[in-house]
């Protein structure tokens, strides 16, 4: 069988590697990433948002070291150590970081209750349609399935666009809806290359709050050069990715 | 066990308990739950009213129909639904989670309370590792329990069914190694797991379907529940819970609404047509 870690740059590169240099110092928190996952984009754009101190870990999720899987049975990215409790899920993750650091400004979360569900309940559509949406129009083989998935992915998109309230989703402050969608609007140039998507074609609304996510402060600055995530999707293109959630996309299992 | 379809079809109205309590809470009050007297997703804010002591009016929809009034709050015309009057104009809210999040919320800064309850299903602010170990916790239920108790429910051959039943296992065994690590970590008094525990938000998401394994899943599929004295006093926990048993109706209503499911009848519902295609569940 193909090993696919031995082929996945080792570090991050470009403005993700500035910064990943200023984090490693050790603190009470410490974050274990893969610099290449969406799903580590999203705590790593929280931590940055909200000038939460940590100290930044490289790890391979596909070799997985002792003392991280020791943690992190499960051996998933993002994951934290903080003062020794180890936690992971990148949105639960999200949710811990308003809880335990109660003083550090913003919040992704507002303090209205309702306006607190209206942010979840998007942000559970960008885990149950979005993302999956993505990962399908990725992986599809052939032309008409990549067109069936990018037809959803884009119904998906639309529907999301029509409820910013804008420049951020639920307005002026950046939060949880943003922060869970922002890694994929980075990638989503993969789409654009190879599946036919663009922007423009989701609508006008999405287009603009793309540009938004995309050139947020803490999306640049986790974010690596294009080309080493272009060699990692050219696996998942081809439908030969092994990752946890390529594995569970192909099966029809939720991830 | 039964091996026929004989064409049974879901209920329409709440029995036993669960009757009483929907017409304890049959008045206009400014929060309507829109629910179905089946539905385990509606069973899941049910019980979180209940709990936390909410002021709350029950409405029995028929979501297959779509009624208009549905639609209105839930463009996927899903229930359940939460209707806010006290809003101008009313305000909708979907997705059991969210809601009894926003249930929870609204409970712990003491709006809406019918009682002079304190209960809550979370943990406090001040401890925010455990509040995060009982999201672990219910994140498992919405990943692993819930999809494989349609999956095994669903399944027609033998071997799907025999692959079903391990997989409902597995994820009840995800979630108990999740319980036990909370355990490990100290938090005792949160989740009914330990004897003098309370009922957290994880309980509340996974007693509907382990609730149904107990009926359903033991009508259709033979499925016994998992050996292991700490597991079945948990169950007893769940099951026994005022606030949970009171949301919940007769067996026969259940042994009838879910007879589409066992033998996976063709558009049973979003959920069942989701796990036949592979997606994710609505």
């Amino acid at each position: 069988m193909s090993e696919p870690h031995a082929h996945i740059y080792p570090h991050a590169t470009g403005r993700a590697a500035t910064t990943v240099e200023q984090h490693q110092e050790p603190q009470d928190l410490v974050f274990y990433a893969g610099w290449f996952c969406p799903f580590v984009q999203r705590a790593w754009i929280a931590l940055e948002e909200r000038n939460i101190p940590y100290q930044y870990k490289e790890v391979n999720p596909y070799k997985k070291e002792k003392h991280f899987i020791d943690i992190n049975p499960k051996g998933l990215v993002p994951a934290i150590e903080y003062k020794g409790k180890a936690l992971y899920e990148s949105l639960i993750l999200l949710e811990f970081f308003e809880d335990a650091f109660p003083a550090h400004a913003p919040h992704l979360l507002p303090a209205d209750p309702l306006a607190r569900a209206h942010a979840r309940l998007w942000a559970d559509h960008v885990a149950k349609q979005v993302v999956p949406g993505f990962m399908r129009t990725v992986m599809a083989q052939g032309a008409a399935a990549q067109r069936a998935a990018l037809e959803e992915l884009c119904g998906a998109l639309r529907a999301l666009a029509d409820h910013v309230a804008g420049p951020y989703f639920l307005g002026e402050q950046f939060g949880l809806v943003d922060a869970a969608l922002a890694p994929w609007v980075g990638r989503d140039y993969i789409l654009a290359e190879n599946r036919g998507y663009s922007r423009g074609a989701v609508g006008a609304a999405w287009e603009a709050y793309a540009e938004k996510l995309e050139t947020r402060e803490s999306v640049v600055k986790t974010q690596s050069d294009k080309e080493h995530y272009t060699a990692i999707y050219a696996r998942y293109l081809r439908d030969e990715a092994q990752s946890e959630a390529a594995k569970a996309t192909r099966a029809g299992r939720p991830f | 066990m039964s091996n026929k379809d004989s064409g049974r079809s879901y209920h329409l109205q709440c029995t036993g308990e669960a009757s009483a309590t929907a017409q304890a809470h049959s008045s206009p009050e400014s929060i309507t739950l829109f629910g179905s007297c089946f539905c385990p997703f509606v069973q899941r804010v049910w019980a979180a009213l209940e709990h936390l002591g909410i002021d709350y009016k029950y409405y029995e929809v028929d979501p297959y129909k779509k009624p208009a009034e549905l639609l209105d709050l839930s463009p996927k015309g899903l229930v359940p639904a939460l209707r806010l009057d006290y809003y101008d104009p009313p305000r909708a809210l979907n997705e059991s989670t969210v809601i009894v999040d926003f249930l929870e919320e609204l409970a712990t800064s003491n709006s809406r309370r019918s009682s002079h309850t304190t209960e809550s299903l979370f943990p406090p602010i001040s401890d925010p590792y455990a509040r995060a170990l009982i999201r672990l916790q219910a994140d498992s239920v919405n990943r692993s329990l819930v999809p494989a108790f349609y999956q095994y429910l669903q399944a027609q051959d033998e071997a799907k069914k025999v692959e079903g039943a391990k997989g409902f296992v597995d994820a009840i065994e995800g979630l108990v190694t999740l319980f036990k690590r909370a355990e490990r970590e100290g938090f005792a008094n949160y989740g009914l797991w330990h004897e003098r525990g309370s009922l957290s938000y994880a309980d509340v998401m996974a007693a509907p379907w382990l609730f149904r394994a107990t009926n359903v899943l033991k009508h259709y599929r033979g499925f016994v529940l998992p050996e292991g004295e700490q597991f079945r006093a948990y169950m007893d926990r769940v099951l026994s819970h005022p606030a949970f048993k009171r949301t919940c109706s007769t067996e026969q209503l259940y042994l009838d609404s879910y007879e589409r499911y066992a033998f996976n009848r063709p558009n049973t519902s979003q959920v069942a047509n989701a796990i036949n295609a592979g997606t994710a569940l609505p």
